[in-house]
């Protein structure tokens, strides 16, 4: 009997194991950074004395890309959960497929709002 | 409904080197179920000490301007009781639990580390005992349970009681955040073949998470408890004002670990009562997805909470929205874990026996410290609550309700897989309701009192104030809470020794441990389970049992048609029964990929136990004598520990043949082993990160940085860059030395490795030379220096983690030729020499290039 002489690590194509990853993380991941880098750009800019509208720009803008990975992040889950529709939900491959990529959306509709209350807070309470 | 996949005479014949020692080599024993039950026992003992704390606190304010204890008493006894409950009880207990239960619930035969498990346990105990042994010298830690500085520092806490709260909070850190290492490990590579991420119990989720945020959360404050022991014992200047250092660096520390630490329980204690709801409901959980999409959110959104800790410190506006923005979002997944368990009772026939009543009572609390927690992350409001009672009945609704709750149900619904019998269900009724009602007149009464403007942390207060007659009621409330509790704990007593015997599975569930018989045996499962379905038990028809074993494989479960996949029934044909093992399994969907040697009893993790508590005996003594003996048995017990265990792999590798399905300790990505040590760097790498950030936390701080040190800055930065292009150019014959090892197994590395090792050395000593000699300054003179050191320290620290390795590796190829199914040991090293080499061009960009460029 011939073997490999490693064991196949995952059984997924790295491509679609990242599209997986991205859909799944991508949300909290853009929330956290919005959180750090908005907390932090505040307290820089602050010290710096560039003004409040400046302050508001940047960290609006800081929002609004991370509202852009999210909808990257949730359409990327959608097409993957797309793609497994008509599996059995607790099949073994495609059902992991489906429920990472349902937790995925889940998680941006989550996240964005988070990021939207960031955003909020950015544009309409003192910065400095 | 036939539970048991394992036959008598397999079980018999695992058993053999599966059972733990007998009588008091017991303590030897590495056995999950054997620590798991450690932790538990040792937990609940602390939970007793913690709650007689707390009645004795309540007696002191049972009455106004009442003397039943000093106010020093008071400090300390409530220092005392909140680090207790926090540190000791509510953290092990659930890791304990976590310990019997995962390897169960997945299918495993144990932990894939079990002698680090076994460390683990015995770092906690003797974290402990290190705390209460302060009762003995009269150092009783008297500055709360959060230890904000300027009080734990060295002027307002100038004697040793502090010390003993430092030391041994760190050592019971480092004990969770090594437990966390092995659920994250077991979980994602030990689970049975089949149980892919959409088959995996709730509990196992909550636990996954958990362990993250453990790592992610609880290392920040053991850098912060280092680096505050650091200015206690050595004189640096992190958290004085005065000299350029930051009191709020601490609260940033405190809470980074702090709030995530609310969710660390509440977590798997949720998980617990979704296994709960639905056995009693009997019907799955509803909701499943959006129960695993709700622990993955509350885990991501509890680690940027910590900031509405510090509403009142004076932040920005904006700042202060960012966080109660994010403070109110986490109502939404934990909402949705509410929904989910009503839902579940709502759609099913529920049974109401104690395991559902405790969970039941725990939604009903939890909801209502939500609510105030939603109060309170409403900044203007939390400026009127903050440190009044008001915050005491709040976390205490959420501690209380959302994690002892769960316990004590928990306890009623597992108690029969430990120990084979049943606890009494109308005992465990009447104690749920006992305890119900005294904990809300307990602290139902205390919202009252913090908005009538009392102030947590006050030993008395005076007559005429109106919180009189509320802190009766609170006082005899507590009393009535201890008695539920105590019931329970008497009740799990007298059922251990005379309660009714427990089949395989009382309660009808559906998960793996109800398939094996009570209490679990030695080996869990004599042949691995092939898991077909999310609730294993409940899937087949009556009289088949539907978690099989493994050679029984059916069709629906054949490999995906990847090249050299393997199924599992041949996995497991080749599994030898002279060593203890388990299954290594994909992260995503459980293939077997290896075999995982697991390592026999034996006393060695108990001496780095040991020697990391005389490190901290001497950190309280101020003894260098001590240190280096904690140093010898540390270093010693390590060295000790690497060689048993290499020497048992090698009688092991040849067990597996050549030609199996599965190998034994696969390297790479695949084999758990490689999962354990990137745990251990990323550990590593978060414990840099939280140091550099002190860095930039203290320089953004001051005006001017360094803020006193007049001459010497920027440091000398020649000598540190030609040490970091030396570890670079290590890197190249540690990937000859791979690369020839991976075409000739057999071929001789050991020379090649000695260059990498030599190149490294050159450049710690070039690193060396420029920290000790040729900076002009020490590390005391302020923030700068203090800071500069204990990054330079840090690296030092991995470097010198990083030698020692390559040392190893060295002489294990010189000695015995690497065996070409042991490549894992080479691989591992690589790792960690990149990983050191990361952390030495950080340090240098942080120490002396970005300094120079920017002086």
């Amino acid at each position: 009997m011939s073997r490999p002489a490693h064991p196949p690590q995952l059984t997924e194509r790295p491509a679609r194991l990242t599209a997986e990853l991205f859909g799944l993380l991508g949300p909290p991941s853009a929330w956290m950074a919005t959180l750090l880098v908005s907390y932090v750009t505040t307290d820089l800019m602050c010290d710096a004395e560039v003004g409040d509208t400046p302050t508001r720009i940047v960290l609006a803008a800081v929002s609004v890309l991370a509202l852009a990975v999210v909808v990257g992040s949730a359409m990327t889950a959608a097409s993957v959960r797309r793609r497994e529709t008509g599996e059995d939900p607790v099949a073994p491959v495609g059902g992991r497929r489906k429920l990472l990529a349902t937790v995925g959306l889940l998680l941006s509709w989550v996240f964005g709002l988070a990021i939207v209350m960031t955003l909020l807070s950015a544009l309409f309470a003192e910065p400095c | 409904m036939a539970t048991d996949v394992t036959t008598p005479r397999e079980r018999a014949a695992g058993s053999n080197i599966y059972e733990s020692p007998p009588r008091w080599r017991a303590l030897a024993s590495v056995s999950h179920k054997s620590v798991a039950k450690r932790f538990v026992v040792t937990g609940f003992v602390f939970f007793v000490l913690g709650g007689i704390e707390a009645l004795l606190l309540r007696v002191q304010l049972m009455q106004p301007e009442f003397d039943f204890l000093s106010a020093d008493q008071y400090n300390q006894i409530f220092t005392l009781h909140g680090s207790t409950m926090m540190f000791l009880f509510a953290v092990p207990v659930i890791e304990g639990m976590a310990n019997y239960l995962i390897p169960l619930q997945i299918g495993a035969r144990d932990l894939p580390f079990p002698r680090f498990n076994a460390f683990n346990y015995w770092a906690y105990l003797l974290a402990g005992t290190l705390i209460y042994s302060s009762i003995l010298f009269d150092a009783v830690p008297d500055a709360g349970w959060f230890a904000y500085t300027p009080l734990s520092g060295p002027v307002y806490s100038s004697g040793i009681r502090m010390d003993f709260w430092l030391t041994g909070v760190t050592l019971a850190e480092i004990s969770a955040i090594g437990a966390a290492v092995e659920f994250i490990a077991s979980i994602l590579k030990t689970r049975a073949p089949g149980m892919s991420l959409n088959r995996m119990p709730i509990l196992a989720w909550s636990m996954l998470v958990t362990s993250v945020m453990l790592v992610m959360a609880f290392t920040p404050l053991v850098v912060g408890s280092l680096l505050l022991e650091s200015d206690r014992l050595f004189g640096t200047t992190f958290f004085d004002d005065e000299l350029g250092g930051s009191q709020l660096l601490w609260q940033h520390f405190f809470w980074i670990f702090g709030h995530p630490e609310v969710y660390v329980m509440f977590l798997p204690a949720a998980g617990m009562v979704s296994h709960i709801v639905q056995t009693f409901s009997g019907r799955p959980l509803v909701g499943y997805t959006f129960v695993v999409a709700a622990i993955l959110a509350v885990g991501f959104l509890s680690m940027g909470l910590w900031v509405h800790h510090m509403f009142t410190v004076g932040l920005s506006d904006a700042a202060i929205g960012f966080f109660s923005a994010a403070s109110l979002t986490i109502a939404i997944p934990n909402g949705i874990q509410v929904f989910a368990w009503v839902a579940t009772l709502w759609s099913g026939r529920p049974r109401f026996q104690a395991p559902l009543l405790f969970s039941i009572a725990f939604m009903l609390i939890f909801v209502i410290g939500g609510i105030t927690g939603v109060m309170v992350a409403v900044a203007p409001f939390d400026w009127q609550a903050h440190d009044t009672y008001f915050l005491v009945a709040h976390f205490h609704y959420v501690l209380i309700g959302g994690v002892v709750f769960p316990l004590m149900g928990a306890v009623y619904y597992w108690f029969p897989k430990v120990t084979g019998r049943m606890m009494s269900d109308r005992v465990g009724m009447v104690s749920c309701a006992l305890a119900f009602v005294g904990f809300n007149v307990t602290f139902f009464p205390m919202h009252w009192t913090g908005l009538l403007g009392m102030p947590r942390r006050v030993y008395t207060y005076l007559e005429g104030t109106g919180w009189e007659g509320l802190n009766l009621w609170s006082s005899l409330g507590a009393f009535v809470l201890a008695t539920g509790f105590a019931l329970t704990l008497l009740n799990a007593i007298a059922s251990y020794r005379n309660g009714e015997p427990a089949g395989a599975n009382p309660w009808g569930a559906d998960t793996l441990e109800w398939s094996i018989p009570s209490p679990a045996p030695a080996e869990n499962f004599a042949r691995q389970p092939v898991v077909t379905s999310r609730h294993p038990l409940w899937t087949l028809p009556e009289g088949e049992p539907a978690a099989r074993p493994v050679d029984a494989q059916a069709e629906e479960e054949s490999p995906s048609g990847v090249a050299g996949d393997v199924d599992a029934s041949e996995a497991v044909a080749v599994v030898p029964a002279r060593w203890r093992n388990t299954l290594g399994t994909g992260l995503l969907d459980a293939r077997p990929l290896e075999v995982v040697h697991l390592s026999r009893p034996t006393f060695v993790p108990i001496v780095p136990a040991v020697g990391l508590a005389v490190l901290g005996i001497a950190a309280i003594t101020k003894s260098l004598l001590v240190a280096l003996v904690g140093l010898v048995l540390l270093l010693g017990g390590v060295v000790a520990w690497v060689v048993v265990n290499e020497r048992e792999r090698s009688e092991a590798v040849e067990d597996v043949p050549e030609a199996a399905p599965v190998r034994l300790n696969v390297s790479g990505p695949g084999g758990v082993g490689w999962w354990g040590l990137v745990l251990s760097l990323l550990i590593l790498g978060v414990v840099l990160s939280s140091v550099v950030f002190s860095y930039y936390y203290l320089s953004f701080q001051n005006e001017s940085w360094p803020p006193l040190l007049q001459d010497g800055y920027p440091p000398p930065v020649l000598l540190p860059t030609v040490a970091v292009v030396l570890v670079l150019l290590s890197l190249v014959p540690l990937h000859l030395a791979r690369r020839r090892s991976r075409e000739d197994p057999s071929a001789d590395i050991g020379g090649t490795v000695a260059i990498a090792l030599l190149l490294g050395f050159l450049a710690v000593l070039l690193d060396l030379l420029t920290w000790t000699v040729l900076v002009d300054f020490g590390p005391r003179t302020d923030a700068y220096t203090s800071a500069f050191f204990a990054v330079a320290v840090s690296v030092l620290a991995v470097a010198v983690l990083a030698l020692a390795g390559v040392v190893l590796l060295a002489v294990a190829t010189r000695v015995r030729r690497l065996h070409p199914r042991r490549d894992y040991l080479l691989r591992n090293f690589l790792s960690l020499w990149y990983f050191f080499v990361i952390v030495s061009v950080v340090a240098y960009l942080v120490l002396h290039l970005i300094p120079e460029v920017t002086s």
